[in-house]
């Protein structure tokens, strides 16, 4: 688990490299990958807290502005199961991670935070409508649980 | 041109290229999706054209759970071993045996649970149902109507 988790971190901070060398920019490899490592405790944290939510439901309204509607009972498990799996994690944490991922590219590379949000934002779009077909497309008709 | 100039022009056009190749990925992955959901999938049914290997095959006091077995996958026989044993008597559970071409020999048979054993031998689950997750608990009601399909327990 640690290790898919590293190598997830790995993948994406070449994404992002590579983006940036296509665009005569030099963002340091070590260094981002380190702080990419540091903020998927933000994604363990928004796990930590998915499992919170699950012992007690009662928390789970208050919980899912941070964790996003995964947590929720009922309508949000009404929405098709692909999207539901895929988009249930969007809440103020996601963004946050997001937001301080693109951060961390600005910091580096020196530039205003706009350029690099709409990157990783666009980055973050694309694997998950991805990652929403490619679910639906193995499972079928077959639910998931 | 200066060759700082051409390295740039060489970056950018490998970035395009890249970019445009998942672009191009993703839109199959797009394509393919989407035809997927144009299909129209039979609802699953107990009975033919599948094949029962051992066991009643119904029983009008009861439903039936069937958890889509492939013998040579172990979670799915887990899976169907809890499905027999949180059913404690309320339905009656058995295996349906997926994506085996040839007819499962008594060994297989031997090694799975359940008081049923049902085989996919047109592969009617995949092809023309549409499922795909094995361990997956297909309910019938007690005259082996398709209620709905559980994830894998």
């Amino acid at each position: 688990m640690v290790a898919a988790r590293l190598a997830a971190s790995a993948l994406e901070a070449l994404t992002y490299r590579l983006w940036w060398w296509t665009r005569g920019a030099r963002l340091p490899y070590p260094g981002f990958l380190l702080g990419l490592v540091a903020l998927s405790l933000v994604d363990r944290f928004a796990l930590s807290l998915t499992a919170l939510a699950e012992r007690t439901p009662a928390f789970a309204p208050w919980l899912a502005w941070l964790t996003g509607p995964r947590v929720l009972e009922g309508g949000w498990h009404a929405v098709e199961p692909g999207l539901a799996s895929v988009f249930g994690s969007l809440g103020l944490l996601t963004l946050a991670r997001v937001t301080m991922t693109a951060w961390l590219q600005a910091t580096a590379l020196g530039l205003r935070l706009a350029g690099p949000l709409v990157l990783t934002g666009t980055v973050w779009l694309a694997t998950r409508v991805a990652l929403w077909w490619a679910l639906d497309l193995s499972r079928g008709m077959s639910p998931i649980g | 041109m200066r060759p700082g100039e051409e390295s740039a022009r060489t970056r950018g056009l490998l970035g395009w290229a890249a970019w445009a190749l998942v672009l191009v990925a993703l839109a199959a992955l797009g394509w393919r999706w989407h035809q997927e959901r144009g299909q129209v999938w039979e609802p699953p049914g107990l009975g033919p054209p599948l094949v029962l290997l051992r066991g009643p095959p119904a029983d009008s006091s009861r439903g039936t759970r069937l958890v889509a077995v492939n013998p040579d996958c172990r979670s799915c026989r887990q899976s169907l071993a809890r499905t027999v044993a949180r059913a404690a008597g309320a339905d009656r559970v058995g295996a349906l045996i997926v994506d085996t071409p040839s007819r499962p020999g008594s060994a297989v048979l031997a090694g799975l649970r359940g008081s049923s054993v049902w085989w996919d031998a047109e592969g009617v689950w995949r092809r023309r149902w549409g499922h795909r997750i094995y361990g997956e608990v297909l309910c019938f009601d007690s005259k082996g109507r398709y209620v709905r399909t559980l994830p894998p327990r």
